[in-house]
């Protein structure tokens, strides 16, 4: 691995360490997603900045939708799982994680997100009172496979020298 | 507002008991795949701040050990956080069996879900 994988392997983990204590604190929902976009794009990160990681990504966001997916399905591949879920329904819930930044909007059509209020119908809505169906999403099948792989890969950073 | 209810429908302060059955029954609706759900216990379980902890076995997920996983409430489905070890059949007998451990000071506790 190189130096920043290795960095970014580091602070995932402790984003994950952060999410953990925020997913079980009755603070608005917006504080656990908020770690749980930075956990996830840090994971990414740690793949993008590989020899072979695509060097176009390893400085911006929305990389969780892009890259993620595909990290998951080599990890399953090289462990011989086949319960593999609907890989359509992962990127398009990695994709709703990646929309959890404020600087990720889909071009003015979402701008809610998990740090900054936002203008929607006439009003300003602070994400500490708004609620994110992603948030529910994390509890289908897709969302528990994801959620158990990326952990997995958090506590495993050497296997992403594998997938190169 | 975001807020863990703490009263439900109860009137009073569910126990542990009763949050870990209404979570094994949210989480079984959420996901159908789910054979059954074991609650952990560990020596803190009189700590209010020890979150509940649910083994459940899910002959969907991948065969990767025991993995705690930290899960926010989601309410009005899901109306606590927990932490859920999943596994496979597989490795729920090799838990039964001991030859495949549960994080220190964890022990399975009421089973609250067997298909």
């Amino acid at each position: 691995m190189t130096p920043w994988s290795k960095a970014f392997a580091r602070q995932a983990e402790s984003d994950l360490r952060a999410y953990e204590i925020l997913a079980g604190s009755p603070l608005p929902v917006c504080h656990r997603l908020h770690y749980l976009q930075m956990w996830l794009e840090k994971l990414c990160k740690v793949y993008l900045w590989l020899p072979a990681g695509q060097a176009e990504l390893r400085t911006v966001h929305q990389v969780i939708g892009k890259v993620l997916p595909r990290v998951i399905a080599q990890h399953w591949r090289q462990m011989n799982f086949d319960g593999r879920p609907n890989m359509k329904e992962m990127r398009e819930l990695c994709r709703e994680i990646d929309l959890l930044h404020p600087q990720v909007d889909d071009r003015t059509r979402r701008p809610d997100n998990v740090e900054y209020p936002w203008f929607s119908r006439g009003n300003v809505i602070a994400p500490a009172d708004a609620s994110f169906l992603v948030a529910g999403r994390l509890y289908t099948p897709t969302g528990r496979l994801l959620m158990k792989a990326a952990t997995w890969l958090t506590h495993n950073p050497s296997t992403f020298a594998l997938q190169t | 507002m975001n807020q863990r209810p703490v009263h439900g429908t109860l009137g009073r302060m569910p126990s542990k008991k009763e949050v870990a059955e209404s979570l094994a029954r949210a989480h079984r609706v959420a996901d159908p795949d789910i054979v059954r759900i074991v609650q952990l216990v560990s020596g803190h379980e009189g700590d209010e701040n020890e979150p509940v902890k649910l083994l459940e076995v899910n002959p969907s997920t991948s065969e990767s050990g025991v993995l705690p996983i930290a899960f926010g409430a989601a309410p009005p489905d899901v109306p606590y956080p927990s932490i859920v070890v999943e596994v496979t059949p597989g490795e729920f007998a090799q838990i039964t069996a001991r030859s495949l451990l549960l994080p220190e000071g964890w022990t399975l506790g009421d089973t609250l879900f067997a298909a």
